[in-house]
């Protein structure tokens, strides 16, 4: 029974694997792009550095490598679950979606996970080669490191679908989501420490900041990658990160009844 | 003269009905200006807080990457309320849209930037000015004739750039027949070079965007001749030569939009 539903979203995966894999040209401007980021970000640290050692306890090189490995995750972190509510709802074809004998979040994430697999292959391994050629290996603290990063990483994933797909349910109310999306899109990517860590705030906005959700995306992940936490500060990050995911999913899973409820179709 | 009188009326006309549409529309345009004060006022907050922890970067101190900061802001806004149609160049060549334009007796390029006056980027001018004047507090800019003529020279020869280079990679599918958009692509390197000073790239990357891709121009060189940060070697100043290479890259971008309109084959059936 499980089997025959795992297989269903595993052919929701493959399907998304499929149709990706046929438009060249975005991957292309993708990697393009990212690397464009890539080069600029290893720039602008380097001139902050400008030869100095340690800034808040971080020196240029683990700098560089925080750098390459968040532009490589922001790849992987793409979220369709927003957008994949907003046009179904606008559609109805949410209604169809409902009739399938599988959870529609399941599929929606089945989808996400599918468009990831593909990023792992098509951007991430390019930029992580290009990266390494351009601004030397981003190599991690230890292989232990690597591993407990791999555990963050996939926690922090969950987390940012699951603010996702709350913001995607919104959907269902306003039908129409505009300029809301961009707002979390700038709130994303300067809250969690994806392109600035928040360790160079100043004190009162970092311990605010580190108690919201969008911190364990991708500074904690990347903050043991670069091994900038000790194994306590690691233990005790990681217990909060687990709390918000936890948290999250009660609240996705009382938001979820309510939105079905509130399923309009528009037209026949 | 009567033609120019006509070209004008023509352009109040569309740039009134476009205001009046998107009126109708005011949680949108609200929402707007809260996206783009997030944006760009937050986006400022992580530079200061980096250059407090830091001390300068590429030699600038905070308070003259307020000013550039809030220049580009603004050039950017103004480039979206004039410019934003561009973006969809590439949608309108494959599906046809530009047959409407064509068979009218006005310039296919002229209607094509007036049909859509974008209000909304007005919504990027708010955080914008707020920034900028931040700025100017900051680095103690004195309110002269002089200093307003090159920023309002600055600010349109940015805009130029801007709207030059959006056309120009919207002009590209009249031979590609793509909808590949190259807006993002565009729009990173944009905030990259005009918003941070250019001495943090390496010396190539100076050369390219200066000369091949003058993009170091939307603000980067008349910023530092205004904030008067080294004694220039060349008597014009930067703005003036800024307008100049934002009017000549929007001249070029003109022209390859004609050469390449000759090439649109509408949509089939």
């Amino acid at each position: 029974m499980i089997w025959s539903k795992m297989k269903a979203y595993l052919f929701v995966a493959k399907v998304r694997i499929q149709s990706a894999l046929a438009y060249r040209f975005n991957v292309i401007s993708t990697i393009s792009i990212q690397c464009l980021l890539m080069f600029a970000m290893a720039c602008f640290w380097k001139a902050a550095y400008g030869g100095t050692g340690n800034v808040s306890g971080v020196g240029e090189r683990e700098m560089l490598t925080y750098t390459t490995i968040s532009v490589i995750m922001g790849n992987l972190l793409t979220m369709g679950v927003e957008g994949r509510i907003e046009s179904s709802v606008r559609s109805g074809s949410v209604a169809l979606d409902m009739l399938k004998p599988v959870n529609i979040y399941g599929i929606y994430l089945a989808e996400d996970l599918g468009d990831m697999a593909v990023a792992f292959f098509q951007t991430a391994v390019p930029l992580f080669l290009i990266g390494s050629a351009l601004f030397g290996l981003p190599a991690p603290a230890s292989s232990v490191h690597v591993i407990l990063f791999l555990v963050s990483f996939a926690v922090g994933y969950l987390i940012n679908w699951m603010l996702a797909a709350l913001l995607g349910m919104c959907a269902f109310k306003t039908i129409v989501m505009g300029p809301i999306r961009n707002v979390k899109g700038f709130v994303m990517k300067l809250l969690s420490g994806s392109v600035i860590p928040l360790w160079f705030f100043p004190d009162g906005v970092r311990v605010v900041l580190e108690c919201l959700p969008f911190v364990n995306i991708y500074q904690l992940p990347l903050g043991i990658y670069i091994g900038r936490y000790t194994f306590g500060e690691m233990l005790l990050r990681t217990v909060l990160q687990l709390f918000w995911c936890a948290a999250l999913w009660l609240i996705f899973h009382a938001v979820q009844k309510k939105a079905a409820a509130a399923v309009l179709i528009q037209g026949g | 003269m009567k033609k120019i009188k006509y070209y004008a009326s023509v352009a109040a006309a569309l740039t009134r009905q476009s205001i009046q549409s998107r009126l109708e529309y005011p949680f949108m345009l609200i929402g707007h200006v809260l996206a783009n004060c997030v944006q760009w006022v937050v986006g400022f907050a992580t530079i200061k807080f980096v250059v407090d922890s830091f001390g300068s970067l590429g030699g600038w101190g905070y308070e003259s990457l307020a000013f550039l900061y809030g220049m580009s802001v603004l050039s950017h806004g103004l480039a979206v309320v004039f410019f934003i149609q561009t973006w969809y160049m590439p949608y309108c060549v494959v599906e046809g849209e530009y047959d409407m334009f064509l068979l009218r007796p006005m310039g296919v390029l002229f209607q094509f930037l007036f049909e859509d006056f974008n209000l909304i980027g007005i919504t990027d001018m708010i955080p914008g000015l707020m920034v900028f004047f931040y700025g100017c507090a900051k680095v103690h800019l004195e309110v002269n004739a002089a200093n307003i003529a090159l920023i309002l020279f600055t600010l349109a020869g940015g805009t130029l750039i801007r709207g030059a280079v959006w056309i120009f990679c919207g002009s590209l599918s009249f031979w590609t027949k793509s909808t590949a958009n190259f807006t993002d692509m565009v729009g990173a390197l944009f905030e990259r070079v005009s918003m941070y000073p250019l001495t943090i790239y390496p010396k190539w990357t100076q050369a390219l965007f200066t000369f091949l891709l003058p993009l170091a121009w939307i603000t980067f060189y008349p910023v530092k001749d205004i904030l008067e940060m080294e004694g220039s070697v060349i008597p014009v100043p930067m703005a003036v030569i800024g307008l100049g290479v934002g009017a000549v890259m929007f001249a070029l971008s003109c022209g390859l939009f004609r050469i390449g309109m000759r090439r649109y084959e509408s949509a089939g059936s």
